[in-house]
C-alpha cells in the first residue's frame, strides 16, 4: 500500500500532471496563441500596396487606407481566434483542474462512491 | 522450483505476481467495461430524472473504473517502470565491486525469465533460461527476422551434447554482460533482449546454432536494435498524450501572416504538408551533418541560400523531407520554425513560353510571391537544366531573373544539383554561384545503407505481401554496393529490393530469401553470383580447356590467368579492394595476346563482348590522363572511366600500353593497387570487378632471341623483365603491381597449323548454322594456307586476312555460283587457293 501511495502523490501523479501541461500547451498551439498575439497587427496576407506619390496625392491616402484595412482585417480575425482559443483553454483549465482533484482525492472519493451507492440504496429503500 | 537466486527488484516480482492473478488483457478489458458502464448508468440517471438503482450502479461502475485505472497505471509505470537510479553508474560500481548485483534492474519481462532459473543447489538451469526468453515476443521476432525457427532453436540447443547446466555465478556474469549491453543501447534497465544478446555470447549451445545458421554477433545487434526502434516507435505512438503526438495536427492561423502564393502554389508542391500528411514516425539515417548545416546557412541574415549537391539517388530529397521533419516538430532553429518548404517545379512553370522574356517574367512573378510570402523556403531541382540549357530554340538562363531575389535577405532558396550541374554550369554563373553556400550531399555507408533499407522494408512489406529477412536486406546492400556502380547509396539498393519483390511475387512465394537476392542480381549483371553452381563449378575447374578451344599453346600463361580466377570466384586471397585479376601479356604480335582476353572474358563473364578495348598508343599526349578520366574542362567524360562504370564486369584490354602517356601508367597504378578511380567529377569507379588485361609487345626481339638460345619459364619471364625495365619503358612499381606478367611465346608452324584447323572448324560452323554446307579441307590445302599466312615476325596476325581472301572468297563464288548447295560439304583442295 505504501509503494501505490508513493506512486500515486509520486511519479505517477507528476507523469499525470505533465500530460495535462502537454494538453494545455496543445490549445495554445492549436489556436496558434502567441503567433497571433506577435502578428495582431500585422496586414492580412501581406497584402499591402506600396505608397504613391506625396501626402497630398489620392493615390497615397488610398493606398494608405487599404493597408490600414489589411491590418485592421488581420486583427479582427486574429483576436477572434485568440479569443476563441482563450476560452478553450479556459474550459480545458476547468477539467484538468477537475481531474488533479479527482487524481488527488481518488483515495477518498473510491472508497465513498461505493459507500454512497450502498447509502443511496438504503435510503430509497 | 524453490529458488535461492534473490532479485532485488521486489517491484518487479509483485508486477508478475498481479499480472499472473490479473492478467492485462483482462484488466484492460475490465477497465473499458467499467467505464463505459459508469457513462452509461449516468446517462440513464440523468434521463430517468436521478433514478435510484442508475445512480447507485454509476457511482460503483465509476468508482471501479477509477480504481482499476490507478491500479493499472500502478502496475504498469509505478512496478514495472520504478528505476531511479542510473544503470550506466551501477554497472560501473558493480564492476569495481562496490555492489554485488544488477538484479535491481532487470525489467519486468526479464525477471519473469530469470526468477526460476537458479535452484536451492546454486545450479543454473541454462537450457530453461534460453528456451523461456527465445519464447519472449521480442526474442520471437528477432528469430524471425533472422529467417530463424525459435522451437527449432530450442529443439537443437536440447538435442546438442552442450551441457546446459550452470553455477548461479554464470546467471550473475550474465546479467552483468546484459547489463553492459543494455547501457551501450541507452537503456535505463535490463530487458529480455539484452538477456538473449548475453545468452547468445555466453551461452556455447546458442552460440553454436547461431554461428550455425550463419548469424553473426553484428547481424543479432542489428536486429535487436531493429526490433528495439520499432518498439519505442509504437510505444511512443500510443501514448497520445504526449507532446510529439497531440501537435502533429497543425495550428489554426499559422499562415494568416504570410503573403498569399496564389501563382506559386499552381507550379509547386507544399513539402511540409506531404511530411505532414504522411506521418512524422519516419526515421532519417545519418543525415544530420547536412540537415544542421541547411539550417546555418538558412538561418543566416543576408544572403541565405543552400546548394545541395550530390548524385540523383544519394538521399537529397530525404535531407529536405528531414528537414522539413524537423520544421514540423519545432526542432529547427527558432527563426525557421514557422517557415515552410515550397518544392517550384520550374520547368512546368515555363513551360509553353515562347521567349526569353517571358521566361524571366514568370520567374520574377514566382520569385517575388515567394518573397513576399515571408514564411517560404523555396526548393528548386536540377538548378543547372535552367542555367544555359537549350529552350524553345535558344538558351534558358534564369540567373539573371532570380540574382536580384536571391540577394534578398527575406528569400530563402534550397537548390539541388549534381556534382557536375555544379562544375560545368553553377560555377559558372559567376554573382549566382556566390549567392549559395554548398551543402555536399555525402553517399551512405554501407551500414547506414541497411538502416535506410530496413526503415523502408515495412512498405515493401506491406505492399508485394512479402517478409524479408535481415540477411536478405545484408544481402541486398552488399550484393548493390558491388555489382550496381552507376547509381549511388541508398537507390541501388532501393531501386533492386523492388526488382527482388516483383521477381518473388511472380514465383508466388513469400518469403524473400539470399538465393533470390542473388538471381536478380545475376540476371542484372549478366555474371554469376552467390554460391558457386554446378555448370559454374565445372567451369571453373576446366578453364584451361576452355581457353584452350580458342587458344594454341600459350600453356604458362592461360594456367596463371586460370588459377587467378579460381581465386577470385572462390574468394581466396586479398580479393576485396583489387580488380578480379591483372595481367601483363607479353610477346610478339600475333600470338594470341588479345585472343587470350576474349577467350577469358567469354568464359568469364559470358561473352567476348564483354571485353572493353583500349588502344593505348591513342593515349600518348599530354592531355591523355583527361580524356580517360574526364573533366568539366574538356566537356567530356572520361572515356576509361565512363565505360567501367557502364559495364564494371568486364575485362579491361589496353593494348600497346608501353606506348601512353608516363601519367597514364601512374593512373593504372593506383587502379592496380586499390582497384577504384575518381573520374574529373570527383565520383569513384570501382574496377574490382573488371580483369584488367594490358599488352605489350615491346621486348619482342628479346624473347624471340632468349627462345632461340633455349631459355622459358621463369628464366625467360625475369630476363624480359629486366630487359624492359633497363629500356625504361616500365616503372618496376608498375609491373610488380599485376597479379602475373605472362610471356606468351612465338608462335610455331605447328602452332599456326592448329590455329588455321580451328578457324576452318569455326567457318564450317558458321555456315552449317547460316545456310546448311559443312566445309572441309585436305591437308594440302591447310599446308597452303600455312604456307600463305605463317609469318615469324606476325606470328598468326595475317592468317585471318589470309582465310578471308582465299578460303572465304572461294567458298562466296561457289555458292553464288549454285555449286555449293544446302546440306552439301565442300572439301577445299590446295588448288582451290591461290
Amino acid at each position: 500500500m505504501l509503494r501505490y501511495l508513493v506512486w500515486h502523490y509520486g511519479s505517477g501523479f507528476r507523469s499525470f500532471l505533465k500530460a495535462e501541461q502537454n494538453f494545455f500547451a496543445f490549445g495554445w498551439y492549436f489556436f496558434s496563441i502567441s503567433e497571433l498575439l506577435r502578428t495582431l497587427f500585422s496586414p492580412w496576407h501581406q497584402i499591402l500596396e506600396k505608397k504613391k506619390g506625396g501626402i497630398a496625392s489620392s493615390e497615397f491616402w488610398q493606398s494608405l487606407s487599404l493597408n490600414l484595412m489589411s491590418r485592421v482585417l488581420g486583427a479582427m480575425v486574429r483576436a477572434i481566434t485568440i479569443v476563441f482559443g482563450l476560452v478553450f483553454e479556459a474550459a480545458l483549465l476547468l477539467i484538468l483542474c477537475a481531474l488533479t482533484i479527482i487524481w488527488l482525492a481518488a483515495l477518498l472519493l473510491i472508497p465513498t462512491a461505493y459507500v454512497s451507492g450502498v447509502l443511496l440504496l438504503i435510503i430509497s429503500s | 522450483m524453490i529458488t535461492d537466486f534473490e532479485i532485488k527488484n521486489k517491484d518487479a516480482l509483485s508486477a508478475i505476481r498481479a499480472r499472473f492473478l490479473f492478467p492485462r488483457s483482462l484488466h484492460r478489458l475490465a477497465t473499458s467495461l467499467s467505464g463505459a458502464a459508469s457513462l452509461f448508468f449516468f446517462v440513464l440517471a440523468f434521463v430517468l430524472g436521478g433514478h435510484t438503482i442508475s445512480m447507485v450502479l454509476f457511482l460503483w461502475c465509476g468508482a471501479t473504473f477509477l480504481w482499476l485505472l490507478f491500479l493499472y497505471g500502478f502496475i504498469e509505470t509505478g512496478l514495472k517502470g520504478s528505476f531511479s537510479l542510473s544503470l550506466k553508474d551501477r554497472l560501473a560500481e558493480y564492476k569495481t565491486g562496490r555492489i554485488s548485483d544488477l538484479t535491481a534492474f532487470l525489467d519486468f519481462h526479464a525477471v519473469g525469465a530469470i526468477k526460476d532459473i537458479v535452484n536451492r543447489a546454486g545450479i543454473a538451469d541454462v537450457f530453461r533460461l534460453t528456451a523461456t526468453i527465445v519464447s519472449e515476443r521480442s526474442v520471437r521476432w528477432v528469430f524471425n527476422r533472422l529467417a530463424l525457427d525459435e522451437k527449432d532453436a530450442v529443439k537443437w540447443i536440447k538435442q546438442s551434447s552442450i551441457n546446459t547446466l550452470a553455477k548461479k555465478d554464470f546467471v550473475l556474469k550474465l546479467i552483468e554482460e546484459a547489463a553492459t549491453y543494455a547501457v551501450k543501447r541507452h537503456h535505463a534497465t535490463i530487458g529480455v533482449l539484452d538477456l538473449f544478446w548475453a545468452l547468445s555470447q555466453a551461452n556455447p549451445a546458442l552460440r553454436q546454432y547461431l554461428f550455425d545458421h550463419a548469424v553473426e554477433p553484428a547481424d543479432l545487434d542489428a536486429v535487436i536494435r531493429w526490433q528495439d526502434r520499432l518498439w519505442h516507435m509504437s510505444d511512443r505512438r500510443r501514448k497520445f498524450w504526449l507532446r510529439e503526438n497531440l501537435f502533429r495536427t497543425q495550428p489554426i492561423g499559422k499562415e494568416w501572416s504570410a503573403g498569399y502564393i496564389n501563382l506559386l502554389s499552381s507550379y509547386s508542391r507544399d513539402i511540409t504538408d506531404a511530411v505532414q500528411a504522411r506521418g512524422l514516425d519516419f526515421h532519417v539515417v545519418g543525415r544530420k551533418k547536412e540537415i544542421d548545416a541547411m539550417e546555418q546557412i538558412l538561418a543566416k541574415a543576408g544572403e541565405n541560400n543552400v546548394l545541395l549537391v550530390g548524385e540523383p539517388g544519394v538521399g537529397r530529397e530525404t535531407i529536405i523531407y528531414g528537414f522539413a521533419k524537423r520544421l514540423l516538430e519545432g526542432r529547427s532553429l527558432p527563426q525557421l520554425n514557422r517557415q515552410k518548404l515550397i518544392e517550384l517545379d520550374l520547368s512546368a512553370a515555363i513551360a509553353g513560353l515562347k521567349t526569353a522574356g517571358e521566361v524571366d517574367g514568370r520567374i520574377k512573378e514566382l520569385f517575388s510571391e515567394a518573397v513576399q510570402a515571408r514564411n517560404v523556403i523555396l526548393i528548386i531541382q536540377n538548378l543547372h537544366h535552367f542555367l544555359g540549357a537549350e529552350f524553345s530554340g535558344g538558351v534558358i538562363d534564369i540567373s539573371r531573373a532570380v540574382l536580384p531575389y536571391i540577394k534578398d535577405a527575406h528569400m530563402q532558396l534550397i537548390a539541388i544539383t549534381t556534382h557536375s550541374g555544379l562544375h560545368e554550369k553553377v560555377e559558372k554563373a559567376g554573382e549566382l554561384a556566390s549567392a549559395f553556400q554548398p551543402v555536399e550531399v555525402q553517399e551512405p555507408t554501407l551500414e547506414q545503407a541497411v538502416q535506410i533499407l530496413v526503415d523502408v522494408i515495412p512498405q515493401f512489406e506491406w505492399k508485394y505481401k512479402v517478409f524479408i529477412p535481415y540477411a536478405t536486406i545484408k544481402s541486398i546492400v552488399q550484393l548493390s554496393d558491388k555489382y550496381v556502380q552507376n547509381v549511388p547509396f541508398p537507390e541501388k539498393a532501393i531501386d533492386l529490393l523492388a526488382e527482388i519483390c516483383v521477381h518473388v511475387v511472380r514465383d508466388k512465394k513469400k518469403i524473400i530469401m539470399t538465393d533470390d537476392v542473388a538471381a536478380v542480381v545475376s540476371s542484372r549483371a549478366q555474371v554469376p553470383v552467390g554460391s558457386v553452381g554446378e555448370d559454374e563449378r565445372n567451369k571453373l575447374l576446366h578453364l584451361e580447356d576452355l581457353i584452350h578451344a580458342r587458344i594454341v599453346d600459350q600453356e604458362e600463361a592461360v594456367n596463371a590467368i586460370a588459377n587467378a580466377m579460381r581465386r577470385a570466384r572462390a574468394g581466396v586471397g586479398d580479393t576485396s579492394n583489387r580488380p578480379i585479376g591483372s595481367f601483363l601479356f607479353l610477346g610478339p604480335t600475333g600470338v594470341g595476346k588479345t585472343e587470350t582476353a576474349k577467350a577469358l572474358a567469354q568464359v568469364y563473364f559470358g561473352s567476348d563482348e564483354r571485353m572493353i578495348r583500349f588502344d593505348m598508343s591513342e593515349y600518348n599526349a599530354p592531355d591523355a590522363e583527361q580524356r580517360l578520366l574526364g573533366s568539366p574542362v574538356i566537356h567530356a567524360e572520361g572515356t576509361l572511366t565512363t565505360a567501367v562504370r557502364d559495364n564494371p564486369f568486364s575485362l579491361l584490354l589496353l593494348d600497346e600500353l608501353e606506348k601512353s602517356n608516363p601519367k597514364v601508367l601512374d593512373l593504372f597504378l593506383q587502379v592496380l593497387d586499390e582497384g577504384h578511380l575518381t573520374d574529373g567529377w570527383g565520383k569513384r569507379v570501382s574496377f574490382t570487378h573488371t580483369i584488367i588485361i594490358a599488352t605489350s609487345n615491346a621486348g619482342a626481339d628479346f624473347i624471340r632471341q632468349a627462345i632461340h638460345d633455349g631459355k622459358k619459364g621463369d628464366e625467360l619471364s625475369k630476363g624480359l623483365i629486366e630487359h624492359l625495365l633497363s629500356k625504361n619503358l616500365f616503372k618496376p612499381e608498375f609491373v610488380n603491381r599485376f597479379d602475373g606478367v605472362i610471356v606468351f611465346k612465338p608462335l610455331e608452324q605447328q602452332h599456326v597449323e592448329q590455329i588455321i584447323r580451328m578457324m576452318l572448324k569455326s567457318l564450317s560452323h558458321e555456315l552449317f548454322h547460316e545456310k546448311g554446307i559443312k566445309v572441309e579441307a585436305d591437308d594440302a590445302a591447310v599446308k597452303k594456307i600455312l604456307e600463305l599466312g605463317y609469318n615469324p615476325e606476325f606470328g598468326g596476325r595475317e592468317l585471318r586476312r589470309i582465310m578471308q581472301e582465299n578460303v572465304e572468297n572461294v567458298i562466296a563464288r561457289k555458292i553464288l555460283g549454285g555449286e555449293i548447295k544446302r546440306g552439301d560439304t565442300f572439301t577445299i583442295k590446295d588448288m582451290d587457293l591461290k
